[in-house]
């Protein structure tokens, strides 16, 4: 493929987003008020549903026949679904592996992840790896209900938790085909946090946009330096862990190529309390759904 | 910034933000709707912009954090695209048609910095701010996207070529 290959990628523009794009460029003193208004009717929505969601899920776990299936599964997909109900908790967290479905190419994962104490914070991350008939499969993350990529905060550091501790992950066989029964190992690091935890203004609230790269950088990095934690988004600590320092006597490159939650206990800030780890199987489906 | 000067860098800026959009969001509706959030809070934020030569990128940065804000309020976030998902909400015909699939077939994190740096010239030093990533890792990323382009691409006019043998 050449670069003037993709010159014309993603044109011409749709008369849907053409509208949309001149309508809010044309009224945005006038639209800057209405779209308050309409935040708020949004929030007393949200949070009608986020207590409705909150009561549903204490009675039942979180499972891939809301987050795959839509809440509406059909019968080859129930004679489908592993019931994994696996249980885990510590004085941090309560964890459960609800199910999972296979379709011998990508599973997901329904899980429920809630918080014991909210005034302890900790740091999920999660990590699912596959082999089958003893060799390990290349994975890829295509689609989730909460960051299955780099992990995130319990609780959400911000009032806006929409996921009401229901979380959920589609992985990908990348470029590999199962030929058999399938083993899954899903382990969930649980890290405390050590230190006082701040959520940065950039993403959460756009201030700071005219902040340049460098600039933004700096503020995880000096961040780190104060012995604070700093959040984007309010759960995420990607961009505070790119800004940890190597460890003395670690090589940069050993360092980096370290799991994102081994590099946070690594750091100091937190404390690796306990990894939680379940294994399964997923046989070859028979049919379609 | 007044009102008009405002409006004018954002209608010249159209493809680009649309592009942003839609290698971000697979709903049309969600592109819209980030686009217009975008907008407004660029609006609100324009005394923040220091240099006006930069308003494409920073309005950039801005889009990309709207998209990522879509994807942290839906309940479940798709990141990869099936081929005959692609295929029935295409605008287009063709050649054409086969590379925005070719696109949307990369994963998201791979498919934007392309988009951003190939299709819309931007440095990867902006690229690596936009995205709250480093240099390296879009570099990385460019690299990998091109790998799997490339290998797409290959199996495409495999195929291709054992159609027309076959009709021959």
């Amino acid at each position: 493929m050449k670069r003037s290959d993709l010159q014309n990628v993603y044109s011409p523009v749709p008369q849907g987003f053409h509208n949309a794009l001149h309508n809010a460029a044309h009224s945005v003193e006038e639209k800057t008020d209405m779209k308050k208004n309409t935040s708020l009717v949004a929030i007393c929505l949200l949070a009608l549903l986020l207590t409705c969601g909150t009561a549903l899920a204490v009675v039942k776990g979180y499972s891939v026949r809301q987050y795959a299936a839509g809440g509406n599964p059909s019968p080859a997909f129930e004679r489908h679904i592993t019931q994994l109900d696996q249980v885990f908790e510590n004085e941090y967290v309560s964890f459960t592996l609800t199910d999972a479905i296979f379709d011998g190419n990508a599973i997901s994962l329904a899980m429920n992840i809630k918080p014991i104490d909210e005034s302890k914070p900790v740091y999920i991350f999660p990590q699912l790896t596959a082999t089958c008939n003893g060799r390990s499969l290349d994975l890829d993350v295509v689609g989730m209900r909460g960051d299955f990529m780099s992990g995130f905060m319990i609780p959400k550091q911000t009032d806006d938790d929409t996921l009401g501790g229901q979380y959920g992950v589609d992985v990908e066989l990348f470029e590999d085909e199962a030929d058999a029964d399938v083993t899954w190992h899903f382990t969930l690091q649980v890290l405390a946090a050590n230190w006082p935890i701040k959520n940065d203004d950039a993403t959460l609230r756009g201030e700071g946009l005219d902040l340049s790269h460098e600039d933004f950088f700096q503020l995880f990095a000096d961040s780190y330096a104060r012995g604070e934690i700093l959040t984007t988004w309010g759960e995420s600590l990607s961009e505070y862990a790119a800004m940890l320092p190597t460890p003395s006597g670690m090589s940069d490159e050993a360092f980096r190529a370290m799991k994102l939650g081994d590099q946070l206990a690594q750091s100091g800030a937190f404390t690796l309390i306990q990894t939680f780890v379940c294994y399964f199987d997923t046989a070859l489906p028979s049919e379609q759904w | 910034m007044d009102k008009q000067q405002f409006i004018q860098q954002v209608l010249s800026g159209e493809q680009t933000l649309y592009r942003v959009a839609r290698a971000m969001l697979r709903s049309e509706a969600d592109q819209q709707d980030a686009v217009q959030e975008a907008i407004l809070k660029a609006w609100a934020k324009r005394h923040t912009l220091r240099d006006e030569q930069h308003f494409s990128a920073w309005l950039v940065r801005i889009l990309i954090n709207e998209c990522k804000s879509i994807y942290r309020r839906q309940s479940r976030v798709v990141l990869k695209e099936t081929w005959d998902e692609v295929s029935l909400g295409s605008h287009t015909h063709g050649a054409q048609s086969e590379l925005d699939a070719l696109m949307d077939e990369l994963p998201e994190r791979l498919r934007l910095p392309i988009v951003l740096h190939y299709i819309e010239g931007f440095s990867v030093k902006d690229i690596a701010s936009m995205l709250h990533s480093t240099q390296g890792a879009i570099k990385k990323r460019m690299f990998v996207a091109r790998r799997t382009l490339k290998l797409q691409l290959e199996q495409e006019l495999e195929q291709d070529h054992n159609k027309e043998a076959w009709l021959r």
